[in-house]
C-alpha cells in the first residue's frame, strides 16, 4: 500500500542508511541488494547466514539488518532468532524480517522483545520502492512495521468487538497495526491527520485500549489484543 | 545316467524316501529318551510349583518349570528340523513378554496358553506318542535288518528237538503245506520265511519311518506352532505398517516438495518481480508500449506467486515445519474465522512425533474448518495431549489425543463427501480412532487418538528423515 504519490520519484536521505543483508538464496540477495541500493541506500555487506551477518557487525556498523527466515544450518526460523538477537546486543540496529511467509508468530516474537525499529514484511513488498523506502524510514526512526497480510488475517478472526467499529475505523485499525504513524495512515486514506485523530481516538475507546502515544507502543497494544483469545 | 547334480533336492519318491531314512530313524530313535527326560522334568517341576505354591518358592519354580518346557519344545521343534522336516514357526515369546516388572512378567508366563501347551507336549503327549511311535520304529528296524540275515545269525542259536518254529506255525494253515521232518530242512525254511518278512519291512521301513515322523510334526505343528491366530495377527499387523509407512512416505515427500517449491522457483518468481518493477522504473515516463506489458508481467508473476504458496501452504504448512506442531496448531487456531484457543502440551516422553504430526495438523485444520462452516459456533477449543495407557498383554501405548470442541448447533455426522469422512480416513490409516461427540443443539467434541508409539508401532517413532 503505497502511503502516498508523491514519494515516486526516489529520495536522497539525509544520512545514507547503512544495510546488511543474509539470505541463503543467492539469486535473492543480489535482488534485494539492487533494490536497496535502486532506493539510495548504502548495502554495506551481504551474507549467506546469520551468524556470519552478526560476526561481522562490530566492523559494518549498520544502520539496518535485512534477513531472510529460512536459512542455513536448519533452515527454519534462524532469521526470527538472530533478529531478536541482533536487537539484544546492539539495539539501536533495525531489524527487518522479508519472507516467503507472513506467520503472526514470528511477528510476536519479534515484537514480544519489546524492542523499537524493527518489521517483518513478505519478500514481495520490497519490489515497489515506495514501500521499501517507507518501511526502512519508519524501521530506523524507531518504528514498526507489520505485513499488511498479518494484520489482515489478525482481524478477519476478531469480527466480534469489531463490529462496534465503522468502516472507515477498521481501515485506520489495520494501518495502525501495519505500524504506520498518523500522518502515515493520513497520506494512506488521503484523510485529514486530524480526522484521523478522531478515529484513533474513537478506537482506543471502543477497544477499550490505553492510547500511550508514542506509535510504536501504540502498535503493541493494538497487535496484542488483534492476538489474544 | 548322467552325474549332473539333481537341481532339486526334493525327496519326492521311494528313493528319495531311503536317502532321507538315516535322519529319520535318527529322530525316532531318540524320541523316547527325550520324551523320558522332558516328562520327569515337567512333572516334577509342576508338582514341585504347585506343592511350595503356598510359600513363595513355588511360583518361581512354576515359572522356571514352564520356561524350561518352552526350551525343550524349540528343542523338539529344532530335532524336528533336523530329521528334514519343513520348519515350524515357534510363537514370538518376546511380544508376550510386554511389561514392566518380573512379577508382572512371571504372571504372564503362568497365564499363557501358548506355553501351557509347550508344557503339555513335552510333559504328556511327548511320552505317549513317543512309546508308540519309538516301539514301531524299533521292532521295523529290527525285523528289516534282523530278518534277512536270519540265515546267518539263525546257525549261532541252538535249535532243539521242542522249538517251534514260526514259519510251521504261520504256513500251518495252508493246505497242502507239510512240515519239514529234518532240523538243517527246518532252518532253511524258517531261514526263508525270516527273509521274505524282513525283506518286507526292509522294504516298508522308510514309508514307516517317514509317516511316524510326520505324525510327530503334525502333534507339533498343532502344540508347538506359533497358531493360526498368531499368523494372522502378524500378516494383519504387516499390512497395517505398509498402509502406515505410506501415509508417512507421502508426507515425507510432500515435505521434500515444498522445500523445492520455496527454494526454486518461489525464489526465481521472486526475482523476476524484482527486476520487472526495476525495468518498470527505467522506463522513460512517455513510454506506453513496454510500460504495459512489463506491467501485465509483474502482475501475473504476483499472482503465480501467491497460487505458488498457497499450494505449498496446503501440502506442508511452513510453520509446521519450521516451528513444529504447538507453533502450526497456535496458528491455525489464531487463524480460524471462530474464535478459537488452542491448549498442546506434546510431553510424550522420548517418542518423536515429527512422522505424524502432519496428520496431526490436517486433522486439526479440517475440523476447525469444519466448525468454520457447518456448526455456527462462537467459540471453540482445540486441545492436544499425550497420554500413555497400558493396553492388551501389558503393552504400553503411547497415543496424542487430539480434541476439538465447539459450542455450534451440533448434529456433525460422519458423512461421505463430509470433511469428517476424510479425517476419519487418515486416523483409520495411521490406527487411530475418531469419535464424534455431537448432540442436537450440541455441543460437539470430536476426540481423535493417533498411536504415537507401542509395540506394534514402534515405526511410527521412527524418523524418516
Amino acid at each position: 500500500m503505497p502511503s502516498s504519490a508523491s514519494e515516486s520519484v526516489p529520495v536522497e536521505p539525509v544520512a545514507v542508511v547503512r544495510v546488511v543483508l543474509a539470505d541463503d538464496s543467492v539469486l535473492l540477495r543480489e535482488g534485494v541488494a539492487r533494490l536497496f541500493q535502486e532506493a539510495g541506500y548504502h548495502v554495506v555487506g551481504t551474507y549467506g547466514d546469520a551468524d556470519s551477518l552478526m560476526a561481522d557487525l562490530d566492523r559494518t556498523k549498520p544502520d539496518l539488518a535485512v534477513l531472510d527466515i529460512r536459512m542455513p544450518p536448519t533452515y527454519r526460523d534462524e532469521g526470527v532468532r538472530a533478529g531478536i538477537a541482533i536487537k539484544a546486543v546492539h539495539p539501536p540496529v533495525g531489524v527487518l524480517l522479508l519472507s516467503q511467509y507472513t506467520e503472526a508468530e514470528y511477528a510476536a516474537d519479534l515484537l514480544d522483545t519489546g524492542a523499537a525499529g524493527v518489521g517483518y514484511l513478505l519478500k514481495d513488498r520490497v519490489s515497489s520502492l515506495d514501500e521499501l523506502q517507507d518501511a526502512v524510514e519508519r524501521i530506523v526512526a524507531g518504528g514498526t512495521v507489520i505485513d499488511e497480510q498479518i494484520v489482515r488475517e489478525l482481524l478477519a478472526r476478531r469480527h466480534d468487538p469489531l463490529e462496534r467499529l465503522t468502516p472507515r475505523e477498521v481501515e485506520v485499525l489495520s494501518l495502525m497495526a501495519e505500524g504506520r504513524t498518523n500522518q502515515g495512515i493520513a497520506d494512506g486514506l488521503h484523510l485529514a491527520v486530524a480526522s484521523v485523530e478522531k478515529h484513533t481516538t474513537s478506537i482506543f475507546q471502543k477497544l477499550d485500549l490505553d492510547d500511550s502515544g508514542a506509535a510504536h507502543r501504540r502498535v503493541l497494544a493494538v497487535l496484542a489484543w488483534l492476538r489474544k483469545d | 545316467m548322467t552325474d549332473v547334480p539333481t537341481p532339486s533336492p526334493r525327496r519326492f519318491g521311494y528313493v528319495g524316501l531311503w536317502r532321507a531314512l538315516p535322519r529319520e530313524l535318527a529322530f525316532l530313535l531318540t524320541v523316547l529318551p527325550v520324551a523320558i527326560v522332558t516328562c520327569v522334568v515337567g512333572w516334577t517341576g509342576l508338582a514341585l510349583g504347585l506343592g511350595l505354591a503356598i510359600v513363595w518358592i513355588g511360583l518361581p519354580i512354576g515359572v522356571a518349570t514352564l520356561l524350561l518346557s518352552r526350551r525343550f519344545g524349540e528343542f523338539e521343534l529344532r530335532r524336528l528340523r533336523l530329521a528334514g522336516r519343513p520348519a515350524i514357526a515357534a510363537p514370538d515369546w518376546s511380544l508376550r513378554h510386554r511389561g514392566q516388572g518380573i512379577w508382572r512378567r512371571a504372571l504372564v508366563v503362568l497365564v499363557d496358553g501358548r506355553t501351557w501347551s509347550y508344557w503339555a507336549h513335552g510333559a504328556i503327549v511327548q511320552l505317549v506318542l513317543g512309546t508308540i511311535t519309538w516301539s514301531i520304529g524299533l521292532v521295523w528296524i529290527v525285523l528289516a535288518l534282523g530278518g534277512p540275515t536270519y540265515w546267518f545269525w539263525g546257525r549261532f542259536e541252538s535249535h532243539g528237538d521242542g522249538e517251534i518254529w514260526l514259519h510251521t506255525v504261520v504256513l500251518e494253515g495252508f493246505p497242502g503245506y507239510t512240515a519239514e521232518r529234518s532240523q538243517s530242512g527246518l532252518f532253511v525254511g524258517e531261514s526263508v520265511f525270516f527273509a521274505v518278512v524282513g525283506v518286507v519291512f526292509l522294504v516298508t521301513l522308510p514309508l514307516v519311518g517317514h509317516g511316524l515322523v510326520l505324525l510327530h510334526q503334525a502333534v507339533a505343528r498343532g502344540m508347538l506352532g506359533e497358531g493360526e491366530s498368531a499368523a494372522l495377527r502378524r500378516e494383519i499387523s504387516a499390512s497395517e505398517s505398509s498402509r502406515v509407512s505410506a501415509i508417512l512416505a507421502e508426507d515425507d515427500a510432500l515435505r521434500r516438495l515444498e522445500r523445492d517449491i520455496h527454494d526454486g522457483p518461489q525464489q526465481s518468481l521472486l526475482r523476476v518481480q524484482y527486476d520487472l518493477s526495476s525495468s518498470i522504473r527505467a522506463l522513460s515516463s512517455d513510454d506506453e508500449t513496454l510500460r504495459p506489458l512489463l506491467e501485465s508481467a509483474l502482475g501475473l508473476t504476483k499472482d503465480t506467486l501467491h497460487e505458488l504458496r498457497e499450494l505449498s501452504r496446503g501440502m506442508a504448512p511452513p510453520l509446521l515445519q519450521d516451528r513444529g506442531l504447538a507453533s502450526a496448531i497456535r496458528s491455525l487456531a489464531s487463524r480460524s474465522p471462530v474464535p478459537t484457543t488452542a491448549a498442546v502440551d506434546l510431553t510424550v516422553g522420548e517418542v518423536d512425533l515429527g512422522p505424524v504430526e502432519r496428520s496431526v495438523y490436517f486433522v486439526v485444520s479440517e475440523l476447525l474448518a469444519n466448525v468454520a462452516k457447518h456448526s455456527g459456533a462462537t467459540a471453540a477449543s482445540v486441545t492436544i495431549r499425550a497420554t500413555v495407557s497400558t493396553g492388551l498383554r501389558a503393552r504400553r501405548r503411547r497415543d496424542l489425543v487430539v480434541e476439538v470442541v465447539d459450542d455450534g448447533r451440533g448434529g456433525a455426522r460422519e458423512v461421505s463427501g463430509h470433511g469428517l469422512n476424510g479425517v476419519a480416513a487418515r486416523v483409520t490409516g495411521l490406527r487411530g480412532t475418531l469419535v464424534v461427540d455431537s448432540p442436537g443443539g450440541g455441543p460437539t467434541r470430536v476426540t481423535v487418538t493417533l498411536p504415537v508409539g507401542s509395540a506394534s508401532g514402534t515405526e511410527l517413532a521412527a524418523p524418516l528423515r
